[in-house]
Protein backbone atom coordinates (compact mmCIF):
# COMPACT_ATOMS: atom_id res chain seq x y z
CA UNK A 1 0.00 0.00 0.00
CA UNK A 2 3.06 2.26 1.09
CA UNK A 3 4.70 1.69 -2.31
CA UNK A 4 1.24 1.98 -4.71
CA UNK A 5 0.98 5.64 -2.87
CA UNK A 6 4.90 6.62 -3.36
CA UNK A 7 4.13 5.56 -6.97
CA UNK A 8 1.29 7.75 -7.33
CA UNK A 9 3.29 10.48 -5.33
CA UNK A 10 5.77 10.14 -8.49
CA UNK A 11 3.46 9.97 -11.16
CA UNK A 12 1.68 12.95 -10.09
CA UNK A 13 5.10 14.58 -9.69
CA UNK A 14 5.83 13.87 -12.69
CA UNK A 15 2.52 15.64 -14.24
CA UNK A 16 2.75 18.42 -12.93
CA UNK A 17 6.53 18.87 -14.51
CA UNK A 18 5.19 18.19 -17.85
CA UNK A 19 2.44 20.32 -16.93
CA UNK A 20 3.74 23.66 -15.50
CA UNK A 21 4.46 26.35 -17.35
CA UNK A 22 8.13 27.15 -17.87
CA UNK A 23 9.82 30.61 -18.56
CA UNK A 24 10.00 30.19 -22.56
CA UNK A 25 6.38 29.03 -22.49
CA UNK A 26 5.27 32.32 -21.13
CA UNK A 27 3.23 34.48 -23.32
CA UNK A 28 4.70 36.89 -26.00
CA UNK A 29 2.78 40.04 -26.76
CA UNK A 30 1.13 40.48 -30.32
CA UNK A 31 0.34 43.25 -32.64
CA UNK A 32 -2.22 43.10 -35.54
CA UNK A 33 -2.70 45.55 -38.02
CA UNK A 34 -5.74 46.43 -40.30
CA UNK A 35 -5.70 49.12 -43.26
CA UNK A 36 -8.44 49.66 -44.79
CA UNK A 37 -9.31 51.50 -48.64
CA UNK A 38 -6.57 53.14 -49.07
CA UNK A 39 -7.39 55.81 -51.55
CA UNK A 40 -6.26 58.54 -53.71
CA UNK A 41 -8.21 61.30 -55.02
CA UNK A 42 -7.82 63.87 -57.31
CA UNK A 43 -10.64 66.20 -55.97
CA UNK A 44 -10.42 69.52 -58.44
CA UNK A 45 -9.60 68.55 -62.80
CA UNK A 46 -7.36 72.06 -62.93
CA UNK A 47 -5.11 70.77 -60.00
CA UNK A 48 -2.68 68.43 -60.12
CA UNK A 49 -2.81 68.02 -56.27
CA UNK A 50 -3.73 64.48 -55.30
CA UNK A 51 -4.82 63.29 -51.70
CA UNK A 52 -3.47 59.79 -50.39
CA UNK A 53 -5.75 58.72 -47.29
CA UNK A 54 -7.09 55.37 -46.00
CA UNK A 55 -10.77 54.97 -44.81
CA UNK A 56 -9.49 53.75 -40.97
CA UNK A 57 -6.07 52.11 -39.82
CA UNK A 58 -6.45 49.85 -36.31
CA UNK A 59 -3.66 48.43 -35.03
CA UNK A 60 -4.72 46.58 -31.45
CA UNK A 61 -1.60 45.15 -29.67
CA UNK A 62 -2.00 42.17 -26.43
CA UNK A 63 0.50 41.78 -23.52
CA UNK A 64 1.90 44.98 -24.14
CA UNK A 65 0.54 48.94 -24.17
CA UNK A 66 0.50 50.37 -27.83
CA UNK A 67 3.47 52.77 -28.11
CA UNK A 68 3.19 54.23 -32.17
CA UNK A 69 1.79 53.90 -35.34
CA UNK A 70 3.82 55.51 -38.27
CA UNK A 71 2.59 56.05 -42.02
CA UNK A 72 5.18 56.23 -44.51
CA UNK A 73 3.80 57.59 -48.23
CA UNK A 74 6.82 57.29 -50.82
CA UNK A 75 9.67 56.22 -48.11
CA UNK A 76 8.62 59.49 -46.35
CA UNK A 77 7.51 59.15 -42.63
CA UNK A 78 4.18 61.49 -42.87
CA UNK A 79 2.47 60.32 -39.79
CA UNK A 80 3.12 59.44 -36.21
CA UNK A 81 0.66 58.52 -33.54
CA UNK A 82 1.97 57.51 -29.68
CA UNK A 83 -0.57 55.49 -27.37
CA UNK A 84 -1.29 56.96 -24.05
CA UNK A 85 -1.96 54.40 -21.47
CA UNK A 86 -3.66 52.20 -23.83
CA UNK A 87 -2.99 49.39 -26.48
CA UNK A 88 -4.21 50.30 -29.93
CA UNK A 89 -4.40 53.06 -31.96
CA UNK A 90 -6.58 54.01 -34.36
CA UNK A 91 -7.29 55.95 -37.62
CA UNK A 92 -10.39 57.11 -38.70
CA UNK A 93 -12.38 59.87 -40.47
CA UNK A 94 -10.58 62.61 -41.23
CA UNK A 95 -7.91 62.27 -38.55
CA UNK A 96 -5.19 63.67 -41.06
CA UNK A 97 -7.71 66.50 -42.32
CA UNK A 98 -8.02 66.02 -46.12
CA UNK A 99 -5.19 63.63 -46.45
CA UNK A 100 -1.49 63.77 -47.30
CA UNK A 101 -0.76 65.96 -50.17
CA UNK A 102 0.92 64.10 -53.26
CA UNK A 103 1.87 64.81 -57.18
CA UNK A 104 -1.02 63.56 -58.90
CA UNK A 105 0.88 63.01 -61.93
CA UNK A 106 0.49 62.84 -65.76
CA UNK A 107 -1.16 60.19 -67.51
CA UNK A 108 1.04 57.17 -67.74
CA UNK A 109 3.48 58.58 -64.92
CA UNK A 110 3.22 54.88 -63.52
CA UNK A 111 2.74 52.64 -66.35
CA UNK A 112 -0.75 52.52 -66.28
CA UNK A 113 -2.53 54.49 -68.86
CA UNK A 114 -5.38 54.98 -66.68
CA UNK A 115 -3.62 56.58 -63.83
CA UNK A 116 -0.65 58.95 -62.99
CA UNK A 117 1.38 58.64 -60.26
CA UNK A 118 1.70 55.42 -58.22
CA UNK A 119 2.48 56.10 -54.32
CA UNK A 120 4.21 52.87 -51.73
CA UNK A 121 2.45 53.06 -48.27
CA UNK A 122 3.64 51.44 -45.32
CA UNK A 123 2.12 51.61 -42.29
CA UNK A 124 4.51 50.60 -39.34
CA UNK A 125 2.74 49.98 -35.78
CA UNK A 126 5.00 48.88 -32.22
CA UNK A 127 4.15 47.85 -28.97
CA UNK A 128 6.31 49.29 -26.06
CA UNK A 129 7.93 46.28 -25.91
CA UNK A 130 9.50 46.78 -30.01
CA UNK A 131 6.50 44.04 -31.13
CA UNK A 132 6.50 45.49 -34.20
CA UNK A 133 4.11 44.96 -36.59
CA UNK A 134 3.97 46.27 -40.59
CA UNK A 135 1.45 46.69 -44.19
CA UNK A 136 2.11 47.66 -47.27
CA UNK A 137 0.47 48.58 -50.26
CA UNK A 138 0.12 50.88 -53.17
CA UNK A 139 -2.52 53.52 -54.46
CA UNK A 140 -2.83 54.80 -58.08
CA UNK A 141 -3.46 58.45 -58.38
CA UNK A 142 -5.84 59.89 -61.26
CA UNK A 143 -3.48 61.52 -63.76
CA UNK A 144 -3.58 65.39 -64.05
CA UNK A 145 -4.08 66.48 -67.43
CA UNK A 146 -2.40 69.73 -67.03
CA UNK A 147 -5.78 71.55 -68.39
CA UNK A 148 -6.30 74.88 -67.36
CA UNK A 149 -10.13 75.78 -67.53
CA UNK A 150 -10.10 80.16 -68.22
CA UNK A 151 -13.00 81.95 -67.10
CA UNK A 152 -15.42 83.21 -68.98
CA UNK A 153 -15.83 87.19 -69.76
CA UNK A 154 -18.50 89.20 -70.69
CA UNK A 155 -18.19 92.38 -71.83
CA UNK B 1 -22.91 21.98 32.28
CA UNK B 2 -21.65 21.73 28.76
CA UNK B 3 -24.22 23.61 26.88
CA UNK B 4 -23.90 26.13 29.20
CA UNK B 5 -19.80 26.69 28.27
CA UNK B 6 -21.20 26.31 24.61
CA UNK B 7 -23.59 29.25 25.06
CA UNK B 8 -21.08 31.43 27.11
CA UNK B 9 -17.93 30.85 24.31
CA UNK B 10 -20.53 31.61 21.62
CA UNK B 11 -21.68 34.80 23.07
CA UNK B 12 -17.69 35.35 23.53
CA UNK B 13 -17.06 34.99 19.50
CA UNK B 14 -20.22 37.43 18.92
CA UNK B 15 -18.84 39.93 20.76
CA UNK B 16 -15.16 39.98 19.73
CA UNK B 17 -16.78 40.15 16.16
CA UNK B 18 -19.01 42.82 17.39
CA UNK B 19 -15.73 44.59 18.51
CA UNK B 20 -13.24 44.02 15.34
CA UNK B 21 -16.01 45.37 12.77
CA UNK B 22 -16.94 48.42 14.81
CA UNK B 23 -13.37 49.49 15.43
CA UNK B 24 -12.62 48.49 11.31
CA UNK B 25 -16.00 51.06 10.42
CA UNK B 26 -14.16 53.66 13.01
CA UNK B 27 -11.01 52.97 10.95
CA UNK B 28 -12.28 53.49 7.95
CA UNK B 29 -14.00 56.57 8.98
CA UNK B 30 -11.28 58.22 10.20
CA UNK B 31 -9.23 57.24 6.90
CA UNK B 32 -7.05 60.22 5.14
CA UNK B 33 -8.22 60.95 1.46
CA UNK B 34 -6.28 59.09 -0.92
CA UNK B 35 -2.84 60.18 -1.77
CA UNK B 36 -2.49 61.54 -5.50
CA UNK B 37 -1.64 59.43 -8.11
CA UNK B 38 1.07 59.62 -10.65
CA UNK B 39 1.73 57.02 -13.30
CA UNK B 40 4.64 56.39 -16.11
CA UNK B 41 4.32 54.31 -18.81
CA UNK B 42 6.42 54.42 -22.03
CA UNK B 43 7.40 57.93 -21.39
CA UNK B 44 3.90 59.43 -21.01
CA UNK B 45 3.01 60.43 -17.23
CA UNK B 46 -0.78 61.08 -16.05
CA UNK B 47 -1.39 62.68 -12.30
CA UNK B 48 -4.31 62.57 -10.18
CA UNK B 49 -3.93 65.83 -8.18
CA UNK B 50 -7.35 65.99 -6.65
CA UNK B 51 -9.32 62.07 -5.80
CA UNK B 52 -13.20 61.53 -5.58
CA UNK B 53 -14.66 62.72 -3.17
CA UNK B 54 -14.09 66.26 -4.70
CA UNK B 55 -12.58 65.46 -7.65
CA UNK B 56 -11.99 63.39 -11.11
CA UNK B 57 -13.78 60.35 -11.85
CA UNK B 58 -9.81 58.96 -12.46
CA UNK B 59 -7.45 59.70 -14.46
CA UNK B 60 -8.16 62.00 -17.76
CA UNK B 61 -8.65 59.87 -20.80
CA UNK B 62 -6.69 60.58 -23.79
CA UNK B 63 -5.97 58.57 -27.46
CA UNK B 64 -3.82 58.26 -29.51
CA UNK B 65 -1.91 61.53 -29.84
CA UNK B 66 -0.51 62.34 -33.31
CA UNK B 67 1.91 64.72 -35.55
CA UNK B 68 1.22 64.83 -39.02
CA UNK B 69 2.64 66.40 -41.96
CA UNK B 70 0.08 66.98 -44.55
CA UNK B 71 2.18 68.53 -47.51
CA UNK B 72 5.74 67.99 -47.68
CA UNK B 73 6.75 70.73 -49.62
CA UNK B 74 5.66 73.21 -46.77
CA UNK B 75 6.78 73.17 -42.94
CA UNK B 76 3.71 73.10 -41.26
CA UNK B 77 2.71 69.79 -39.50
CA UNK B 78 -0.57 69.06 -37.11
CA UNK B 79 -1.34 67.80 -33.80
CA UNK B 80 -4.43 66.18 -32.75
CA UNK B 81 -5.50 63.54 -30.55
CA UNK B 82 -8.12 60.95 -31.23
CA UNK B 83 -10.35 61.97 -27.98
CA UNK B 84 -9.84 62.72 -24.52
CA UNK B 85 -12.39 62.95 -21.98
CA UNK B 86 -12.72 64.06 -17.60
CA UNK B 87 -15.12 63.15 -15.70
CA UNK B 88 -15.84 64.57 -12.24
CA UNK B 89 -17.66 63.17 -9.05
CA UNK B 90 -19.97 66.63 -8.52
CA UNK B 91 -18.54 67.68 -5.16
CA UNK B 92 -17.17 71.18 -5.03
CA UNK B 93 -14.33 72.39 -5.68
CA UNK B 94 -16.29 71.48 -9.61
CA UNK B 95 -14.40 70.75 -12.93
CA UNK B 96 -14.38 74.33 -14.50
CA UNK B 97 -12.62 73.68 -17.63
CA UNK B 98 -10.42 70.93 -19.68
CA UNK B 99 -6.82 72.80 -21.38
CA UNK B 100 -4.50 71.94 -23.73
CA UNK B 101 -0.67 73.77 -23.86
CA UNK B 102 1.80 72.58 -26.66
CA UNK B 103 5.20 73.55 -25.84
CA UNK B 104 3.52 75.49 -22.49
CA UNK B 105 1.46 77.42 -24.54
CA UNK B 106 -2.27 77.03 -23.71
CA UNK B 107 -4.14 76.56 -27.30
CA UNK B 108 -7.34 74.74 -26.13
CA UNK B 109 -9.68 75.82 -23.91
CA UNK B 110 -13.29 74.08 -23.46
CA UNK B 111 -15.57 75.00 -20.04
CA UNK B 112 -18.40 73.57 -18.46
CA UNK B 113 -22.01 74.16 -18.32
CA UNK B 114 -23.86 72.61 -15.85
CA UNK B 115 -22.26 68.82 -16.72
CA UNK B 116 -19.90 66.54 -15.11
CA UNK B 117 -17.76 65.63 -17.86
CA UNK B 118 -15.44 67.46 -20.48
CA UNK B 119 -15.02 65.39 -24.13
CA UNK B 120 -12.97 66.26 -26.97
CA UNK B 121 -12.74 65.01 -30.07
CA UNK B 122 -10.67 65.51 -32.79
CA UNK B 123 -13.06 66.41 -35.12
CA UNK B 124 -13.84 68.97 -32.74
CA UNK B 125 -10.58 70.93 -33.86
CA UNK B 126 -10.28 69.26 -37.82
CA UNK B 127 -7.26 71.87 -38.85
CA UNK B 128 -5.72 70.34 -35.65
CA UNK B 129 -2.87 72.41 -34.14
CA UNK B 130 -0.85 73.70 -36.28
CA UNK B 131 3.07 73.89 -35.43
CA UNK B 132 6.50 73.24 -36.63
CA UNK B 133 7.86 70.27 -38.63
CA UNK B 134 11.38 70.85 -37.94
CA UNK B 135 14.56 69.76 -39.72
CA UNK B 136 15.32 65.99 -39.94
CA UNK B 137 16.60 64.48 -36.25
CA UNK B 138 16.02 67.88 -34.84
CA UNK B 139 14.39 66.34 -31.90
CA UNK B 140 17.39 63.13 -31.96
CA UNK B 141 14.69 60.68 -32.75
CA UNK B 142 16.36 60.09 -36.12
CA UNK B 143 15.95 61.43 -40.06
CA UNK B 144 12.42 60.43 -39.88
CA UNK B 145 11.28 63.36 -37.28
CA UNK B 146 11.43 66.55 -37.01
CA UNK B 147 10.75 68.27 -34.04
CA UNK B 148 9.43 67.05 -30.59
CA UNK B 149 6.70 68.89 -28.63
CA UNK B 150 5.29 68.47 -25.51
CA UNK B 151 2.01 68.48 -24.56
CA UNK B 152 -0.07 68.88 -21.54
CA UNK B 153 -3.72 68.20 -21.10
CA UNK B 154 -4.93 69.61 -17.44
CA UNK B 155 -7.97 69.50 -15.59
CA UNK B 156 -8.99 72.66 -13.47
CA UNK B 157 -11.37 73.20 -10.90
CA UNK B 158 -13.30 76.35 -9.94
CA UNK B 159 -10.64 77.20 -7.25
CA UNK B 160 -7.87 77.19 -10.15
CA UNK B 161 -6.14 74.20 -8.92
CA UNK B 162 -5.10 71.37 -10.97
CA UNK B 163 -7.35 68.81 -10.61
CA UNK B 164 -5.64 66.06 -12.74
CA UNK B 165 -3.05 66.11 -15.58
CA UNK B 166 -1.68 64.22 -19.33
CA UNK B 167 1.58 64.88 -20.29
CA UNK B 168 3.22 63.46 -23.32
CA UNK B 169 5.95 64.07 -26.39
CA UNK B 170 4.57 63.40 -29.95
CA UNK B 171 7.31 63.76 -32.74
CA UNK B 172 6.33 65.02 -35.89
CA UNK B 173 7.82 64.19 -39.44
CA UNK B 174 10.82 66.02 -40.32
CA UNK B 175 10.47 68.80 -43.18
CA UNK B 176 12.77 67.67 -45.75
CA UNK B 177 12.36 69.33 -49.45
Amino acid sequence: MHRFRLFLLVIALTVLLFLSPSPGSAQTSSISLQIQNPVCVQVSLNSGTCFIRMRSISAVGSGSSFSRLRVFVNGKLRANMIGFFENSGYVVGNMFGDGFVVSCGGKNASGNPDYGNAYPIVVIASLADQTTVSGSTTVYCPYFEGKSFLPLLLR
Amino acid sequence: MKSSVKTVFLIALLGMALVISWNAANAQRNEAPPAPQSEMQDGNTRTLDSVQPQGLIGFITTSNPYCYQPDVTRNECVINFRYTQANQDGNSPYLKNLQFSIDGKIRYYSGMFFENSNTYDYAMVPQGFKVLCGSPNESGLGNDYGKSYSVVISAISTTGTQMGANFFSVACPAYAP
